[in-house]
Order: structure tokens, then C-alpha cells, then sequence
């Protein structure tokens, strides 16, 4: 029970993660997007490639990083700056047309084979009696997965962070009063991409990841995001913790196979209850 | 040290405009909005009066470049700000309040007023994202500046509250603050004073004053319906009427003249008087 607890937090870890990165990008540049957890997948094989070639695990970790930032800015810069005059749905397309681009692409250069990130802690375990063992991989997930969210919800108390939220609320508002929206939605995915990087290198820490990996990661983000109403950084961080436990419960108790049905009936159950997400009305601080 | 690093701006006698319009005119359709409007609006207060639909929140609304005029120019500090995006005039040093305040509904009125801030933001985005100590710092001074302008301007209790928990006169005022939190060189008011009690319109005059004290190379133009506001504040008023300057000198003379008289009362009543 421990054990499948500890697994349930470690993959809601990375839905909560994935998310949150939605939910910046969502909020800034006021996008739904798809490709979330491609940017993630390609800087996360680009890492995977480095420390194939010898690169120290480190400089591997930060290179991750930085291509999943860097893919972040220049999708917006360089593509949804183009189409946003067209409005939403040009853009909500292009995401969901660079996620296929992206899969296909990464098949290409790095093949359908499942990979993953070596880390010194990767197969390490701790014993927590009664024969129960925690990966040390869980752990950094899980707490990788907390700062992530205290870090993104004490930027969005900053003068940046006000701002970012004011250019989702209201842009033409924002823009009077002298906000840089374009800047703004540049850092919101640079944020976000950086995020997603995290969130698959994790996984493939502990995990393989393949070309697979984004189709299923992307809808437990969009769950996780759904939970908290696309706006409350809270309830998508505890909506995706809670997704991972119970797919692992599902997965332990019910069947493998259901764990998918599962968490799209959590998305129908929230979209029915409580369309704004499961936290409104808590008075906790949106975003 | 402050975290401003506003544009160094020769220091001539308060007599050098901050603000110039030469000739703007502006049009809707067939409807002549602004017609060869020349206005210079030197540092301290200007009043902007005229009767409604004069055209007075289009002459902000062409210097806040929200509205590009068909004809004419107009400079901030000798340099033209047409063809600049709003973002970049409040950059350059333009603040500026609504007629209908539009706060951000959801963020606090201290956040609200930390939105103001852009022009400080010029270098900092990625030192900030990087959390670097001098990044930080800024971020303290910005929220610690934005609770007091609050103060000073008299918003009283409860600066965290959402903004739209707030009453549409503490709105205003919270509008204000966000505009002089970027420091600007010009500030444009559009009827402040509406909808506030006679004490708020104290405090905010008593605030605008204490800032102005500090800046006396800003320029704060205001337009209000309030004359008796505009006489005490404004050492110059222009008179808008029809999208035309009819009129403009000290309050008080500007009001007595017949002209003006006649465009704000209607020649009856004006005749009646």
C-alpha cells in the first residue's frame, strides 16, 4: 500500500509538473498546449544524448534544461506570435500540430525505442521496513515536483509575476499600462518549456520514456490542469498528486488497462461537478 | 540607491513642454473627433476641461498611443511618440489613469499598482526569473513603493484585497498608484476625482502634490468636470470644445470668458446668467 502510495505521488509529481507548466503557458499567453510534453521529450533526449556521448550527468541535466527553455521562447517567438492575431483557435491547433511534428521528428533523430536518463541515483532504493522499498528516483520526483510548485506560485507573487497575470486577465489592459505582453508570453514559455524538460527527464530517470511517452503525459497534464480550473497553480499541483495515486491504486487494485479510462472519467467528473476546478470557492489565491 | 533609472532629462526652466501637440487631428468615420489641436503641457498641473464629448479622453488616448491622430504630431520631452505601441509610450515615461478604472479584477490592489512598474523592468525580467539577489531587491522596493503610494494617496485599510472588492472612488485612487509607480514624466488623469468623497479628492490632491514636490519636471494633465478642482490645482487650463482648443490660461480667466461660458452652459443659460 506504501509503496503504491509512493508510486502514485511520484507519477502525479509529474502530471502536477506538467500541469503547472499548461497552466503558466495557459495563463501568460492564454493557450491550451498539446506540445507540452514533446518540448519536454526532445530536451529530455537531447540530455539522454549527451550523457550517451560521455557528457557529465550534470552538464547533461543543464543542457535539458536550457533546450527545453530555449524550444519554449522560439515556438513563441517564432510561431504563435505569427498566428495570435488570428485568435485562439489557429493557435490551439498549431500546438496540438506541433506536438505530432515534434513526436515524428524525435522518432526520426532518436528512433521509437524506449530510452532512459541515467542518474547517479537512478536504481537506488531505500528500505522503509517491513520490506517495503522507496526508489531514491521517487523521492527526487516528488521533491523535485514541491519546490517546482512553491517556485512557480512565489513567481507569480513578484512584479513579473503580477504582470504575467494581469496580461492573462485582461492583455489590452495590460498593454495600456505599459506591459510588455510580448516579453511576458516569451518568459511564460521559456517557464514553461523549462518545466516540461524537468517533468520528462524525471520520468526518465526513475522510467523509460519513448515517442509514446507525450500522447498519455500530455492528457494527465491537461487532468491535473483541468482539476485546477486552468488557473489555480494549488489545485493543479494537489489535482495531479491526487491523479497519481489513483491511477496507481486503479493500476494495483483494478487493472493496468483502466488506468487511462480512469483519469479521462476524472476529467468528465470535474468538468461536470466543478467546472472551475475542484479548488474554487476554497478562497485559496488564484493565478 | 533606487531602482529607477529614469531617462536623464535636461533640467531647462520648468518652461520646456513635456508634452507637445502640434496640429493633431483626429477623425472616427466622418466624425472630426480632434481638429488641429496645438497644446504644450508644461511640468506641474494642466486641466483639460470641456463640456462631454469634447474630445478630451482622445487627446490621452493619442499620447497614451492606444490612437494614432490622422494629422499633426505629438512629443514627449522633443521626440515624437506616434507609431509607438502603448507598451513603449508608458515605457518612455507616460502614465495614465481611466475614466472607467480598469484594475485587473483578481489581482490584489498592491499587485495591481506592482503592474504599473514596467519601466523598471527594462533589464531586470531575466535577473528576476533567475531570482539574483539584486533582482530581488528591486521586487522589495517595488512592493514597499507600491504600498506606499498607496498610503499617501489615502487608500486606507486593506491594500491585499482583490482590487474589484474595492469601491469604484478607492479604484481611482488605486489607478493612480499604479501610474506613478512607473515614474513618469507625464501623468494623465482622466476625471480623478469622480466618484470620490470630498476627503478622498483631499488625499489624492495632497498625494499628486507630494509626488509632484518630489519630480518638479513632471507634468500631470487632468481632465475634470470638477472646475473647482482644476482652479485650485492647475496653474493652466485648456478649454476642448468640439475638438478644438478654444481656450486656455489660469482657471479662473479661462472660465469667466464668454466663450467658454457659452460652450459649456449653452448660450441661453449663458445670456440668462
Amino acid at each position: 500500500m506504501l509503496q503504491t502510495l509512493v508510486s502514485g505521488l511520484e507519477s502525479g509529481s509529474w502530471f502536477a509538473l506538467l500541469g503547472l507548466a499548461i497552466v503558466v503557458v495557459m495563463k501568460a499567453a492564454d493557450v491550451p498546449n498539446f506540445a507540452m510534453a514533446d518540448i519536454g521529450l526532445v530536451a529530455t533526449y537531447v540530455g539522454i544524448s549527451l550523457a550517451g556521448a560521455g557528457v557529465p550527468f550534470w552538464l547533461a541535466v543543464v543542457t535539458t534544461l536550457v533546450t527545453g527553455i530555449l524550444l519554449g521562447v522560439v515556438i513563441d517567438v517564432a510561431l504563435m506570435r505569427r498566428l495570435a492575431k488570428y485568435g485562439h483557435f489557429p493557435l490551439l491547433l498549431m500546438t496540438i500540430g506541433l506536438s505530432l511534428a515534434l513526436t515524428a521528428l524525435t522518432g526520426l533523430v532518436w528512433g521509437h525505442d524506449p530510452r532512459s536518463f541515467r542518474a547517479p541515483w537512478t536504481g537506488a532504493a531505500i528500505e522503509v521496513g517491513g520490506g517495503v522499498a522507496i526508489g531514491v528516483s521517487q523521492i527526487v520526483s516528488i521533491v523535485v515536483g514541491l519546490l517546482g510548485a512553491v517556485a512557480i506560485s512565489a513567481f507569480f507573487t513578484t512584479p513579473v509575476g503580477a504582470q504575467m497575470r494581469a496580461v492573462a486577465e485582461n492583455r489590452a489592459t495590460a498593454r495600456l499600462v505599459g506591459v510588455n505582453a510580448g516579453r511576458l508570453s516569451a518568459i511564460a514559455w521559456g517557464v514553461g518549456g523549462l518545466i516540461a524538460a524537468v517533468t520528462v527527464m524525471l520520468q526518465a530517470q526513475s522510467a523509460l520514456v519513448s515517442t509514446l511517452t507525450p500522447a498519455s503525459l500530455i492528457i494527465y497534464g491537461f487532468v491535473a490542469a483541468t482539476m485546477g480550473g486552468f488557473t489555480s497553480l494549488f489545485g493543479t499541483f494537489a489535482g495531479g498528486l491526487v491523479l497519481g495515486i489513483i491511477q496507481q491504486l486503479v493500476g494495483t487494485y483494478i487493472s493496468t488497462a483502466a488506468q487511462f479510462s480512469v483519469a479521462l472519467l476524472v476529467v468528465f467528473l470535474v468538468l461536470v461537478l466543478r467546472p472551475d476546478g475542484f479548488t474554487k470557492g476554497m478562497r485559496l489565491r488564484d493565478v | 540607491m533606487t531602482a529607477t533609472a529614469p531617462e536623464t532629462v535636461p533640467r531647462h526652466a520648468g518652461d520646456t513642454p513635456v508634452v507637445e501637440f502640434t496640429g493633431v487631428g483626429k477623425s472616427f468615420g466622418g466624425n472630426t473627433v480632434l481638429e488641429n489641436v496645438t497644446l504644450a503641457v508644461r511640468p506641474g498641473f494642466t486641466g483639460l476641461i470641456g463640456p462631454n464629448g469634447a474630445g478630451k479622453t482622445t487627446c490621452l488616448n493619442v499620447v497614451s498611443g492606444y490612437l494614432q491622430p490622422d494629422a499633426g504630431d505629438v512629443t514627449l520631452r522633443g521626440e515624437s511618440v506616434l507609431g509607438l505601441s502603448p507598451a513603449r509610450v508608458a515605457r518612455r515615461g507616460v502614465s495614465r489613469t481611466f475614466q472607467t478604472p480598469r484594475l485587473i479584477p483578481n489581482l490584489s490592489a498592491v499587485e495591481n499598482v506592482m503592474v504599473g512598474g514596467s519601466r523598471h523592468f527594462r533589464r531586470g525580467h531575466l535577473a528576476e526569473l533567475l531570482g539574483l539577489p539584486s533582482a530581488r531587491r528591486d521586487e522589495r522596493e517595488q512592493r514597499e513603493r507600491a504600498y506606499d503610494l498607496l498610503d499617501a494617496l489615502g487608500l486606507g485599510a486593506h491594500p491585499d484585497r482583490p482590487a474589484n472588492a474595492f469601491p469604484i472612488g478607492s479604484q481611482k485612487i488605486i489607478e493612480v498608484a499604479r501610474a506613478l509607480l512607473n515614474d513618469p514624466a507625464l501623468l494623465m488623469l482622466d476625471e480623478p476625482a469622480a466618484g470620490l468623497g470630498a476627503e478622498d479628492v483631499d488625499h489624492l490632491v495632497d498625494g499628486l502634490n507630494g509626488w509632484l514636490r518630489e519630480r518638479p519636471d513632471a507634468a500631470v494633465l487632468i481632465i475634470e468636470h470638477d472646475l473647482e478642482l482644476i482652479t485650485r490645482l492647475c496653474p493652466t487650463a485648456a478649454v476642448l470644445h468640439f475638438g478644438r482648443i478654444i481656450q486656455s490660461g489660469a482657471p479662473k480667466d479661462v472660465l469667466r470668458d464668454p466663450v467658454v461660458v457659452e460652450a459649456y452652459l449653452g448660450a441661453d443659460l449663458a445670456a440668462g446668467d
